[in-house]
C-alpha cells in the first residue's frame, strides 16, 4: 500500500537522521579540538598530520550534512504527498460551463475518431496453382 | 482440387493475402516464407528467392489408401507475415488438394510384336 510505504519510509528516514545528527554532534567538537591543537607549539610535520585529519573529518562532516539535507527534502516531499491524499488523485472541480465545454470537445473528437478505421490484416493466404509448363526433355 | 500430370511443372503463387471479407491485403515482403510438400514422392516444391512463389514439380501419381482411392497431397507455405509493419502475425497457406496422374508422355506410343523362337510343326 502506498500510504504504508510513506509511513515506513518516513520512519526509516527519521532513524537515519537521528544517527547522522548524533554523528554530526560528535564530529563538530572533534574538528574544533584539532584546530585548537594547531595553535600550540607544534612541528610542521605534526601540523601537516593534523591538517590531513581535519580535512578528512571535514569531508565526512560535509557528506553527513548532504545526507541530512537529502533526508529533510525527502521528508518534506513525503509530507506533501500525504497532504495531497497520495496515492488518490483529486478530481478538479470546475464550473458547469467549463465542464460542458470539455464534454463538447470530447464528443467532437470522438465523432472525428469514428471516421477512421484501422487497416485489416490478411486473415488467410491463397496459394494459386498456375498453368502447366512442360518439363524439359529428359527431366523426370 | 487440382488435377496435374507428370509431364509438367506448375507455378505456385505469387501468394495472396486476403482479409475475411475477401479483399486483398498486403503481406510483409521482408519475411521469406518456407514451402513444403506433404508428400515428396508425389510432388516436390522449389521456392523462389523471395519465397512469395514457387515451382511445383510432379514426380509420380498419388499414393493410394487401403480402399484404392488416391491420397491427396498439398503444398504448404509457412512463415508468412500478415503484418506489413514491425509486428508479426504468422499465417499459413495451403494449396487445394492435388492429384497427379501419369502424363501422356508416359503412355506407349507404339506397339512391338516380337516374333518368337521357331517351333517345328
Amino acid at each position: 500500500m502506498a500510504s504504508d510505504t510513506i509511513a515506513t519510509l518516513r520512519a526509516a528516514l527519521l532513524v537515519a537522521r537521528a544517527v547522522f545528527d548524533s554523528d554530526q554532534e560528535e564530529l563538530a567538537p572533534l574538528i574544533q579540538g584539532m584546530r585548537n591543537l594547531e595553535h600550540l607549539q607544534i612541528s610542521a610535520e605534526t601540523k601537516g598530520d593534523i591538517d590531513a585529519e581535519i580535512a578528512d573529518h571535514s569531508a565526512r562532516q560535509s557528506d553527513i550534512s548532504d545526507a541530512q539535507n537529502g533526508i529533510a527534502a525527502l521528508l518534506i516531499a513525503l509530507q506533501r504527498l500525504q497532504d495531497d491524499g497520495y496515492p488518490a488523485l483529486k478530481k478538479a472541480t470546475v464550473t458547469a460551463d467549463v465542464l460542458a465545454d470539455i464534454k463538447r470537445q470530447v464528443e467532437s473528437v470522438t465523432l472525428a475518431a469514428g471516421e477512421f478505421i484501422g487497416a485489416q490484416l490478411a486473415a488467410r493466404v491463397e496459394v494459386p496453382i498456375g498453368s502447366p509448363t512442360p518439363k524439359a526433355k529428359g527431366a523426370k | 482440387m487440382a488435377d496435374l500430370n507428370t509431364d509438367n511443372t506448375y507455378p505456385l503463387g505469387p501468394i495472396v493475402g486476403r482479409r475475411d471479407d475477401g479483399s486483398v491485403a498486403a503481406l510483409d515482403a521482408s519475411v521469406i516464407p518456407t514451402w513444403a510438400s506433404s508428400d515428396e514422392t508425389v510432388v516436390t516444391v522449389l521456392a523462389s528467392a523471395d519465397g512469395m512463389s514457387a515451382v511445383l514439380t510432379t514426380v509420380a501419381p498419388n499414393q493410394k489408401d487401403t480402399a484404392g482411392a488416391p491420397i491427396p497431397v498439398r503444398v504448404t507455405v509457412t512463415g508468412v507475415d500478415a503484418d506489413p509493419g514491425p509486428g508479426t502475425v504468422p499465417l499459413i497457406g495451403t494449396t487445394e488438394d492435388i492429384f497427379v496422374t501419369l502424363g501422356p508422355k508416359s503412355f506407349a506410343t507404339k506397339i512391338e510384336i516380337p516374333v518368337g523362337a521357331p517351333v517345328p510343326k
